[in-house]
């Protein structure tokens, strides 16, 4: 039943509903149920329609699948590529030459760049700084859209120069790319580089000083984690409570599980834990002294690493330190490249099962391919960040909600919306998400 | 800026890979020779905000793309200006990624300074998740699909000032 009416404080019995969560990829709504104060169910409702992406690759060749792949999300096309190379690459014993693989990282962190810009700038932060939209930002604080538009363009242009185009990415290919850029198209991405790096710094001070709301819990976090550098498309899976799995092996500790309200499937650990993953779940877990010294020069001069973990308003930061990273990484990238001395090793498709896992913008992408005799995908399992993160949300919303559920219903809206935001749900991705109901009695 | 040479900017959008009606890459295919000196060709599987704001003073954009709400087959033209209108009547094509395409049209309005020229081209889709290829209807619609895109290219483009080369 929707509306107010029937009971004299909605705090205490009440349905809260979101029709369609503004500002996410994707369709999904949310619904909350509160009875007698207390929020007895929160439903993330994700109603864009399955995508089937898992049945569409079933026959395709490996080179097929990461072009297939790519199409799952506009915004994080590089990471369904990712991992999926890396799972055919280490099933058929494929070993790519070094440049090619610094190559794939700076795609990678071109994507970082574009998608951190688009949800710090475009979606996340006029919530913080009081406006409706990106529209009534930008007409009043136009410098901040034209900065953060202009550190999407580099992340878009670097992707283009090495995947062909920023959307959909054509160039990578199992064993490497089909073409590499020569130095100088990188070189000329240089000076925008510099600019994207103070730009990057600016964007740390800008929502470093932007008021969170006050909201603290101690998650279980969930990233890859390296010896050798800030983990992206090696590394182990770890977590803040002592997991330690190879990167291949997500399924030995977690599952996934079908929920009534939505196309997406949620998933746990074995035991049915949530856990969170992204940009704050990264910066934790990974060694500071690995972020580049200018990221980790910032991250200290914020004195925000210990909040990030706790405060989940706080992933903007989180975000805006990861431009920092990938802005000036990228810059070192291109200076140390050479092409590789041979862009596309050849490979032989053989039968067995590959399995990998990277970090999306969003957080760990697990892929896994059963690869059959013919050489052709005959089953595939793709777990993006978004359904990972969904119980964690979830559990967030049912802890944050009752701070809010006592404010006017557009009120109250706007601050769940601004908690869900702040896990950069892709909702494209994990149908691969938002109304929101309160249910009132 | 981009300082593109060709007046017109063509964002063919869909995702054909999924056997559904991705009509707006299909189409490009027919109708390239008859514009190729005239457009500059994106293909995507959705808009990028940078699309329209970075489309340079004078440029106009046409957008062929696939819809829902629209009979099956039926072509139908949609200038961003009624997008942008607060009083119109036009529906608002709803994006599953970044900015909702209203939103997106203002922003640009608001980031070039004037809003951007041109328009959607759209055919009813029919099948809009995993499938079998185009769906019959889609397929019967193709040409007149094709010919009012080269239409529209062909009106837009009188409208665009001369290119400014950077």
């Amino acid at each position: 039943m929707h509306g107010t009416a029937t009971v004299p404080d909605p705090r205490l019995d009440a349905d809260f509903d979101v029709a369609a969560i503004t500002r996410v990829e994707g369709e999904g709504g949310l619904h909350l149920r509160v009875r007698d104060g207390v929020v007895e169910e929160a439903h993330l409702e994700i109603f864009e329609a399955p995508r089937y992406f898992e049945r569409i690759v079933v026959g395709r060749t490996p080179d097929e699948v990461l072009d297939i792949v790519a199409r799952i999300c506009g915004i994080c096309p590089v990471a369904y590529q990712m991992s999926a190379v890396h799972a055919f690459e280490d099933l058929f014993g494929v070993v790519v030459d070094p440049s090619v693989r610094a190559l794939r990282r700076l795609l990678y962190l071109g994507e970082w760049i574009q998608s951190h810009a688009l949800h710090v700038y475009l979606l996340h932060a006029p919530d913080y700084l009081g406006y409706a939209n990106a529209i009534e930002l930008a007409v009043d604080r136009r410098e901040l859209v034209e900065q953060g538009l202009a550190l999407k363009r580099t992340g878009n242009e670097l992707m283009t120069v090495i995947g062909g185009r920023a959307i959909h990415p054509l160039t990578v290919r199992v064993g490497g790319f089909s073409r590499v850029p020569r130095h100088a198209e990188l070189l000329a991405l240089r000076p925008q580089l510099e600019t994207a790096v103070r730009q990057a710094r600016s964007t740390l001070d800008l929502v470093a000083g932007l008021a969170a709301p006050t909201f603290e819990r101690e998650p279980r976090l969930l990233a890859l984690r390296s010896p050798a550098e800030y983990a992206i498309n090696e590394g182990r899976i770890v977590s803040n409570d002592g997991l330690d799995l190879d990167q291949r092996a997500w399924e030995d500790a977690f599952e996934e599980h079908q929920v009534a309200w939505s196309h997406a499937l949620q998933a746990r650990s074995r035991a049915g834990a949530a856990y969170l993953l992204g940009p704050a779940a990264r910066l934790t877990l990974n060694d500071p002294a690995l972020l580049h010294p200018v990221a980790r020069e910032a991250l200290e001069r914020s004195g925000l690493a210990d909040a990030i973990r706790r405060n989940p308003f706080l992933s903007i930061a989180a975000r805006a330190i990861e431009l920092i990273h990938a802005s000036a990484e990228a810059l070192d990238v291109v200076d140390a490249y050479r092409p590789p001395a041979e862009r596309l090793v050849s490979w032989r498709a053989r039968p067995g099962v590959g399995a990998w896992s990277t970090e999306a913008p969003r957080g760990l992408l697990f892929h896994r391919y059963e690869v059959g005799e013919d050489g052709r995908v005959a089953k595939a399992r793709i777990v993006p960040p978004t359904s990972q993160n969904q119980v964690s949300i979830e559990t967030d919303l049912a802890l944050f909600a009752p701070r809010v559920l006592d404010l006017p219903h557009a009120e109250a809206t706007r601050r769940l919306e601004q908690l869900v935001r702040a896990y950069d749900p892709c909702i494209s991705c994990a149908t691969h998400f938002l109304d929101i109901r309160i249910e009132r009695r | 800026m981009n300082g593109h040479p060709r007046p017109v900017r063509l964002l063919a959008l869909g995702a054909i890979d999924r056997g559904d009606d991705a009509a707006g890459l299909l189409a490009v295919d027919f109708l390239l020779p008859r514009v190729r000196e005239r457009c500059e060709v994106r293909r995507a599987g959705g808009l990028d905000v940078l699309d329209l704001v970075d489309l340079d003073p004078g440029r106009v954009c046409v957008i062929a793309d696939a819809a829902r709400g629209l009979a099956p087959g039926s072509v139908a033209v949609v200038p961003f200006e009624a997008l942008l209108d607060p009083d119109g009547a036009a529906p608002a094509p709803r994006s599953s990624h970044e900015l909702p395409v209203d939103e997106l049209l203002k922003l640009a309005t608001v980031m070039r300074g004037e809003p951007p020229r041109g328009c959607f081209v759209v055919v009813g889709g029919e099948q809009f998740s995993l499938g079998g290829g185009l769906s019959p209807s889609v397929e019967a619609a193709l040409p007149e699909f094709v010919d009012t895109l080269v239409r529209q290219i062909g009106e837009w483009e009188a409208c665009a000032s001369p290119p400014q080369v950077a």
